[in-house]
């Protein structure tokens, strides 16, 4: 690891003035499973890391009249175990629960988790990539067999690997973000930008903004959530592709959907148009069949991953019969 | 170099560390606690698991000054004046343990897990070992011995 | 020359030595083996493991855990590429760095010689990871940056990484003889191919490739080398401290005594920590260098590109059958991935693949050819159950396919071609259990409830399946161990071994506890420093520590017996012959009334007595003549696999294994669950994947290696031992820690198609692979 200055922050002003100070050079400790892996690798060489581990008002969640408030610290561990947020944000309390292992849900935050670098291989390794500054991406001629997209890819084709964003996504969750500038709130399918907006980031974080909180909506009645992944291993592994849904129903006909998929594009991904399809009409096996067509359509799978459009299919298929 | 102060299995220390020092470089080179083992160094195998305030953590990637005002439990504090934990017993008895390099962790994630939940699933128990590796045993004695340490004497 | 018999195996006539007469030892010792009934008190229990306390109280120190004062910290700067020539190397950054203490390469080390080819500091590197150049500093961190400040220029060569490619005219040519391992494929014939291939009612043929294994072993590999007043220690993450020792001192031209290695804990070896590496010699190097002691440990991602792997396989059978299943003939090839440098790694990478071929199944006309192939690569290694996991993942697999392809049962086409006699040399063995494990192994699955078709629910399909088990045994070797008594009663057992922590030490003691008769408790093991042990194995390899050590252990507590019983006549005031003891007590057959106890006779033992110690002598001897050791089992299994993910659980084993006599029934069950659990992970997960064209391996790390979880095991995995009562040996005992490995990949493949009628030939069976052939089915 290259030695670099620790600032251990207890506040967000402090957050914000050592960003602002620092710029480029810092990065950000919110928990720092990854941050930890990317700088003892060398891919990341930041020269200071601020610690927001002991900034005292972002660990929370709390359920108010317009939904789940949840502080960017939280551990993803709390929110998979949470009463609140198993029984009415399934997804997400699932989506956490899937998160790696016990150790690093007990250590990776909520924010952490959506800021994640990409697990591409060769962003990893010793290959000077799109994502690293350089101009070609060795998946595409590679091998591209688990984390590499069949939706949305250009330049880079890595897939965006939070469990916890996908989650979000089909929750109509918030974004709170600090920085220089007056506090602004994102949804989250804005939060994310894929690599034709800038291969160089996965978000629309400016060096010296950070998250401070997510807001997941009450959802209205009637509505369950799921969250579903396929990987390799029962634990630590990525998804090779995962699938959150919310869907609100009555007598088991789908009044709206929120589908998003995870582990198939560079982004989390919300499929609207199979959302669409579902509203109005009764979840049966054909319906999410079709629904399923519809949220990979467009496909381009790569040299060694086609198998992943089955298997979205698939996981969409089952999420869907399973909160109709 | 900033010195630090730790609360490792109820004594106090004051240790020496680089910025961002990692808990388990600091508990092995810095206390010479050597219980807790590294795999990995990046938090894919949980050899070194410790507690810190009732939860597991991969100490190889936990900064040591995180630590500090909290309470850390490693494998060296879990017997009691020479006696072993009801854990570490079992353990011993079927036979969980193999070359051992996994074990001062695994025993680790089973302590946190059977504190937090004394009476678990089968289910529960094999995702509370989840985060850590064995590469000899096939965890099968693992998992027995967490469920005889379990259930009531 | 000892006494010949006649013996009747499958109606014909073989001549073989009596085991009785060729297990007599040193001094007039007799030492048969136990007999098949005998009662014995400690041999065939459950004893857990001693040091095990060590190990869960974090007490147990690993050569990982070594620490010494004015230890420096070493690291190596590693070829980038995988054929290359170094025009430039440029050190003095790296030199002038403050806390650095000495940097080595070929420009100041060149002439140490790693072996007949290369230097251990190349100037020509032929695969990344290859050593160029060696730092000491005063921490890790000063070591790790001193490297990165070293320069090299490189003349990048063109390389080759695919197997295939390799084999093609035109590759790259990385050994003077071409990329065949010394020229040309090994054959192995016998019988008439042709004749056998034309009596055949059925003749099938398949092939199946197997997946680049890790050993994977939670300790990293390295040392602590310390050269001091011209004598090298080195703590060392070892499987053998004997082998390590003379394997360094041959590199380093020392006399083995200058040389002691030491080992009290291992943290995982399987094959990949026997004899020396290249950070040994640097470690040595480094501390001659510095006169400090040096700690050189790879890190994990270096212990994936260098600590060796089981090889990639390409394997093609084809094979005769008659209508009732009888084997007519095998015509077997196997290609195999090696390394760039011609060493051994060449044997592991295909020669050393196909021995159940050759073995298993009666066949008189056969033929296999082994085709180890040189790429830019490291190379291969012996990893459990080495070349018999590789080759019985493919043969299991393709026995399976012929069954149904004959319409039998598939237990009853293995039995069909079942053979008591090893065919390679026809020898008998001395025992095969392979009949009585399909038998117990069938009775506890429940094996006659096999349906022909899966059980389906929703997207879960059901299955079973099954594999045979084989590994070979070995010949006997000069093994050697000593008993000491102390004047408390305490009996020593001293062997020289590494700790694999499979349980060699409990076993030892209960061999030494059986022969003298005491409690388990008075015995220890003294074990694990090359310098104050005996020869008792070089290395623990082969699943052979307790055949070969157990023997000479036995020997020497008999030994030890005899001088106690020598020194109770003495307290007794009778004759030798005389003393009886039974149940810690000696005493005068003639005079019962004239007895003493265990420690009474031992109190007369030491410095104080005016004695020395009473210390045994134990060899063992070698097998008797005329028959061969192997070791047999079956393994079954249950998977559930979602059509939907594409992911394969195994639901149930049952492994039942033939290892002679169980010593320790514990540690026994552990080490079968935990070899078959690797071999699930070969079946369902594990691979080195490579980048095909550079050669750089994408997933060297824990994360996405995929070694299995908690989360990935069966909801049962139940032993059963198979006792056969073998007499190569005075302990009946045969082997046990290689063969759970070799029956996984076959068993679940096998009921992956009975669950789904998918075949996948090509391991691993992961998700996409299982999508790919369903959606290829329907």
């Amino acid at each position: 690891m290259q030695s670099f200055t620790w600032i251990n922050a207890k506040s967000i002003e402090e957050v914000k003035g050592a960003l602002a100070k620092h710029g480029k050079k810092a990065r950000i400790f919110a928990g720092g499973g990854d941050l930890t892996t990317l700088m003892k690798e060398r891919i990341d060489t930041p020269e200071f890391v601020v610690n927001i581990g002991d900034v005292k008002d972002i660990h929370y969640i709390r359920e108010e009249k317009d939904g789940l408030h949840i502080g960017a610290m939280t551990i993803l561990a709390d929110l998979a175990e949470h009463e609140a947020v198993l029984g009415r944000y399934t997804a997400l309390a699932e989506a956490a629960g899937a998160v790696a292992s016990p150790q690093l849900r007990n250590m990776g935050s909520i924010g952490g988790n959506l800021c994640q670098r990409p697990r591409c291989w060769y962003y990893r390794g010793a290959f000077h990539c799109y994502k690293k500054g350089g101009d070609f991406c060795f998946a595409v001629t590679g091998d591209n067999r688990y984390y590499h997209s069949i939706l949305k890819g250009e330049l880079c084709y890595m897939v965006h690997p939070s469990d916890t964003a996908v989650a979000l996504l089909a929750l109509d969750a918030r974004i709170t973000i600090a920085g220089p500038q007056k506090e602004k709130t994102v949804k989250a399918e804005d939060f994310f930008i894929g690599p034709r907006q800038d291969v160089l980031r996965e978000n629309i974080l400016q060096p010296a903004e950070l998250i401070t909180e997510i807001v997941v909506p009450t959802p209205p009645a009637n509505t369950r959530s799921t969250f579903l992944k396929t990987r390799i291993r029962g634990s630590w592994d990525f998804a090779l592709a995962s699938v959150a849904v919310r869907c609100t129903a009555k007598n088991g006909v789908c009044q709206a959907a929120r589908l998003a998929l995870g582990g198939v594009a560079p982004v989390p991904l919300r499929v609207e148009r199979a959302e669409r399809a579902l509203a109005g009409k009764k979840i049966t096996r054909e319906l999410s069949q079709q629904a399923a067509q519809l949220a990979t359509a467009g496909a381009r799978p790569m040299t060694m991953n086609r198998y992943k459009v089955d298997l979205t299919r698939s996981l969409v298929e089952k999420a869907l019969l399973a909160v109709a | 170099m900033i010195t630090i102060t730790l609360n490792v299995n109820g004594a106090t220390h004051k240790v020496n560390v680089r910025p961002g020092e990692s808990l388990l470089s600091a508990l092995r080179l810095g206390l010479g606690l050597t219980g807790a083992k590294e795999g990995c160094g990046e938090g894919d195998c949980g050899a070194c698991t410790v507690i810190i305030d009732g939860r597991t953590v991969d100490s190889c990637i936990y900064p040591a000054g995180e630590a500090q005002g909290k309470k850390v439990r490693t494998v060296e504090g879990l017997a009691s004046n020479g006696k072993l934990s009801p854990l570490q017993e079992a353990f011993v008895e079927h036979g969980a343990v193999q070359c051992g390099f996994c074990i001062p962790g695994m025993l680790m994630s089973a302590t946190a897990l059977l504190e937090r939940n004394p009476k678990p699933s089968e289910a529960a128990i094999r995702l509370g070992l989840s985060g850590n590796l064995c590469r000899c045993t096939g965890y099968a004695k693992i998992v027995e011995a967490v469920r005889a340490a379990a259930s009531p004497a | 020359m000892a006494a010949m018999k006649q013996i009747i195996v499958e109606g014909k006539t073989y001549t073989v030595e009596d085991e009785s007469a060729a297990l007599q030892g040193e001094g007039g010792t007799m030492l048969a083996p136990w007999g098949k009934n005998e009662t014995l008190k400690y041999v065939g229990k459950r004893f857990p493991k001693k040091v095990a306390r060590e190990k869960v109280t974090g007490e147990a120190k690993y050569a990982y855990d070594v620490q010494l004062p004015g230890m420096l910290h070493a690291r190596v700067l590693r070829s980038s590429h995988a054929n290359a020539k170094l025009l430039d190397l440029e050190t003095s950054a790296a030199e002038k760095l403050p806390g650095v203490r000495a940097v080595l390469s070929h420009k100041n080390a060149g002439k140490q010689p790693w072996d007949r080819e290369r230097a251990v500091f190349k100037d020509h590197v032929r695969l990344i990871g290859d050593d160029i150049a060696a730092v000491a500093a005063d921490t890790e961190q000063i070591a790790d940056d001193a490297v990165r400040l070293i320069k090299v220029k490189y003349e990048v060569l063109p390389h080759v990484i695919d197997v295939r490619e390799a084999m093609r005219p035109g590759a790259p040519k990385l050994q003077p003889y071409g990329n065949i391992w010394e020229g040309k494929p090994k054959v192995y014939e016998r019988g008439d191919l042709a004749k056998g291939f034309a009596a055949a009612d059925v003749v099938l043929e398949e092939t199946y490739t197997t997946s680049e294994q890790h050993h994977a072993c939670l300790e990293m590999h390295g040392c602590v080398a310390h050269w001091q007043n011209g004598m090298l220690t080195v703590w060392d993450s070892t499987q053998g401290v004997h082998l390590t020792r003379d394997l360094l001192a041959l590199k380093l031209r020392l006399p083995i005594s200058k040389v002691r290695v030491l080992n009290e804990h291992l943290g995982g070896g399987f094959g990949s920590k026997n004899g020396v590496k290249e950070y040994h010699v640097i470690a040595a190097m480094l501390s001659r260098a510095t006169g400090s002691p040096i700690r050189l440990f790879l890190d994990r991602f270096e212990t994936f590109l260098l600590s060796s792997h089981r090889p990639l396989t390409i394997q093609k059978i084809k094979a005769g059958f008659k209508k009732d299943g009888a084997l007519t003939a095998i015509d077997y090839e196997v290609i195999g991935r090696g390394g760039a440098w011609n060493d051994r790694g060449m044997y592991w990478a295909a020669p050393a693949v196909g021995s159940p071929t050759n073995e298993l199944y009666k066949c008189p006309n056969l033929r296999t050819t082994n085709i180890p192939v040189h790429t830019n690569l490291s190379s291969p290694g012996a990893c459990r159950g080495p070349g018999n996991t590789e080759n019985l993942f493919a043969l299991e697999q393709f026995m399976d396919e012929a069954a149904e392809k004959l319409d039998l049962d598939p237990i009853a086409l293995r039995l069909k071609n079942f053979t008591a006699v090893y065919q390679p040399k026809n020898e008998p063995y001395f025992s095969n259990g392979l009949r009585e494990s399909y038998e117990a192994a069938a009775k506890t699955f429940g094996w006659q409830r096999r349906k022909p078709k899966s059980t389906v629910e929703g997207t879960k399909r059901r299955g079973i399946g099954m594999s045979a088990v084989h590994w070979h045994g070995f010949e006997g070797e000069p093994s050697q161990a000593l008993v000491t008594i102390y004047p408390d009663g305490t009996v020593e057992v001293n062997v020289g071994i590494a700790n694999l922590g499979v349980g060699a030490q409990v076993i030892f003691a209960q061999i030494a506890a059986e022969e003298i008769d005491v409690p388990l408790e008075m015995v220890r093991v003294a074990y694990g420093d090359s310098a104050g042990t005996p020869y008792t194995i070089n290395s623990s390899y082969g699943s052979r520590t307790t055949f070969q050590g157990g023997p000479a252990v036995r020997m020497a507590a008999a030994d030890a017996k005899q001088q106690l019983i020598a020194l109770a006549a003495e307290t007794l005031k009778v004759p030798v012959a005389d003393v009886q003891y039974a149940g810690g007590v000696f005493a005068a057959k003639s005079q019962p009334e004239k007895k003493a106890n265990f420690k009474e006779v031992t109190g007369k033992l030491g410095w104080m007595q005016g004695r020395h110690l009473l210390i045994g002598k134990g060899k063992r001897l070698p097998n008797p003549a005329g028959r061969k050791v192997d070791i047999f089992g079956a393994q079954m299994v249950e998977v559930e696999v979602d059509t939907a993910s594409g992911n394969v659980k195994v639901l149930r084993a049952v492994l039942a294994h033939d290892s002679g006599r169980p010593i320790n029934t514990l540690t026994y069950e552990s080490q079968v669950q935990g070899g078959f659990i690797q071999g699930l992970g070969m079946a369902l997960y594990e691979e080195r994947i490579l980048d095909a064209e550079t050669g750089v391996q994408l997933n060297a790390n824990y994360h996405e290696y995929g070694c299995p979880t908690a989360l990935d095991i069966p909801d049962q995995v139940t032993v059963v031992p198979i006792e056969t009562h073998d007499l190569s040996n005075n302990i009946n005992a045969k082997g046990l820690g290689e063969p759970p490995v070799t029956g996984a990949g076959g068993a679940i493949a096998n009921a992956l198609y009975n669950a789904t009628g998918v075949r996948i030939r090509d391991y691993p069976i992961t998700p996409s692979k299982v999508l790919q052939a369903l959606r290829a089915a329907v």
